[in-house]
């Protein structure tokens, strides 16, 4: 069993204590991050905040809001640290953004479950199964296929 | 990381480029053959580079051109990322550029 981590907000969502660094841990700095099982990511920032940690610039890519629209952002690459276990992965790098989001991706590179609960707070487990055969998740269909003609 | 906006082009037209790209020369052949993975496209020299993931594209992209600007898309899919949550900052615009 995983012991205690984090905190829920007062609007429950779990929030944990993390730190960021890009290019070298000297640069690393610690932030509070809300675990976003909504989001499929790594882990999204904001910009500003992200300047100091010499994070490695990847370029761009795209991002679908939950209102269905799709905004480019900027993409950086870099290390975090959570109760002394690291990954690495994609950064999402918000402009206008004051709050940082841990995603699936992150949960996923650590083999972690996230167990919530109103008593003890956040507590990640070691995942049971963690390289489970992932289904195939056929591309959203484009073009609809025509109807049948009437008889 | 920079902020300088030479350094630092916008970027939606980084985006823009990369899509423009990916439409006009590989997306029809790429939907066929590796629907659901990733390609960073370098939009500077309009190469492809497919991984499993994205930090394996973009990783594979960065080792073969370390000076590339790439844009990142997913094979066949909308996005790279999703969100289900409510942001009320998803439609600003950029402070550059």
């Amino acid at each position: 069993m995983g012991t205690k981590i984090g905190y829920l907000d007062k609007n429950g969502h779990p929030n944990v204590k993390i730190k960021i660094w890009g290019m070298a841990e000297q640069f690393a700095q610690e932030f509070e991050a809300m675990i976003d099982t909504g989001f499929t990511g790594f882990l999204s920032m904001p910009l500003t905040a992200a300047f100091p940690l010499a994070l490695t610039l990847f370029g761009t890519t795209s991002y679908t809001l939950a209102d269905g629209s799709v905004s480019p952002k900027l993409l950086g690459y870099g290390t975090v640290e959570l109760e002394g276990e690291k990954a690495q992965g994609s950064i999402v790098l918000e402009p206008n953004s004051s709050g940082l989001l841990l995603g699936m991706e992150f949960l996923r590179g650590l083999n972690k479950a996230l167990v919530l609960s109103p008593k003890n707070g956040v507590v990640l487990t070691d995942d049971p199964d963690p390289d489970p055969v992932a289904p195939e998740v056929p591309p959203p269909a484009i073009d609809p296929p025509n109807p049948p003609p009437a008889a | 990381m920079g902020t300088n906006n030479r350094q630092f082009p916008n970027p939606s037209e980084i985006a823009a480029a990369g899509e423009q790209i990916y439409r006009e020369r590989y997306q029809a052949a790429f939907e066929k053959e590796h629907p659901g993975k990733y390609v960073a496209i370098n939009v500077r020299t309009a190469a492809a580079t497919i991984g499993d993931t994205p930090d394996a594209a973009m990783n594979a992209a960065r080792t073969k051109a370390g000076d590339g600007m790439f844009h990142l898309i997913r094979i066949g899919f909308p996005s790279v990322y999703s969100s289900s949550s409510q942001t009320p900052y998803g439609h600003k615009d950029w402070i550059f550029g």
